[in-house]
């Protein structure tokens, strides 16, 4: 961030224009990846990024499951994408607004809305990913389920 | 005595920790943070960066996404209480903490990979 004074009208410019490179790389990448996934199936081949955290404890981690479950959305099996990983799926619509609520930003130069969630909600998310870490780990069966699994 | 006449050509300094983390736009000619926006706006652009935290909780399987949301929640939890400057300090530390995530990511996931790579290959 420059401290020199400028212009004002020049800042929120800047501001926009940051914004719209942002966007561009983000959607590129976010395609290509989904590209990625769409053809290469994850169970078959092994050239994707694999959890650290699992592979040097065997535990789960919250994103663990999210590949495969990326997968089986894009070909439209949700069920499956739920046994993968099912709060990756309670996350999309929320993940998605807010991505949708930044290109807006960034092509119309103004937020779509600026509605905040109330407090509870987001302190609701940390309990949950914590939560969530936790029981999808534990081996007994309600909590399984949660565990990324074949169906 | 400093001089405490400030003007364009002699700003007054800058609360650098406070500071972090502002739009270009919300400082007039004199480089100067404007206090009052926030209030005036009812902190509705003060960024609670969530979506980077979860993303980086779920992609980066790391506590610090954790770290993250919690403060995530801090922000939108002294907006409503009113307390505009509370909310950009946590806001501050929400990105932070999804930014050391989002890096450490990075920087372990190839790795991993790579590790993986040479023990598959033995």
């Amino acid at each position: 961030m420059s401290h020199s004074p400028e212009v004002g009208a020049e800042r929120p410019r800047r501001e926009l224009r940051r914004r719209r490179l942002v966007m561009v790389a983000v959607l590129a990448t976010l395609l290509a990846a989904c590209g990625v996934v769409y053809f290469f199936p994850p169970t078959d081949y092994s050239f994707y990024p694999r959890c650290f955290f699992h592979d040097l404890t065997g535990l789960h981690c919250p994103g663990c499951g999210g590949t495969r479950c990326a997968f089986a959305l894009l070909h439209g099996d949700l069920a499956q994408a739920a046994a993968y990983n099912i709060l990756v799926l309670i996350y999309l619509p929320y993940l998605s607004l807010t991505g949708l609520n930044a290109c807006w930003h960034a092509v119309f130069d103004r937020p779509m809305y600026s509605r905040k969630m109330p407090a509870w909600t987001i302190r609701a998310t940390a309990v949950l990913m914590v939560l969530f870490w936790i029981l999808r780990n534990l081996p007994y069966a309600p909590f399984t389920l949660l565990a990324p699994h074949k169906l | 005595m400093p001089d405490d006449r400030y003007s364009d050509d002699n700003p007054p300094r800058r609360d650098d920790e406070y500071d972090r983390g502002r739009r270009d736009d919300d400082y007039d000619r004199g480089g100067r943070y404007d206090d009052d926006r926030d209030f005036r706006r009812g902190g509705e652009d003060i960024p609670n960066y969530l979506a980077q935290a979860v993303l980086v909780t779920l992609c980066c399987c790391l506590p610090f996404g954790v770290v993250a949301i919690v403060n995530a929640s801090k922000v939108n939890t002294h907006i409503q209480a009113g307390d505009y400057r509370a909310a950009r300090e946590a806001s501050d530390e929400a990105k932070k903490w999804a930014m050391i995530g989002f890096v450490c990511g990075l920087i372990i996931q190839p790795l991993a990979l790579a590790l993986n790579i040479m023990a598959n290959s033995r």
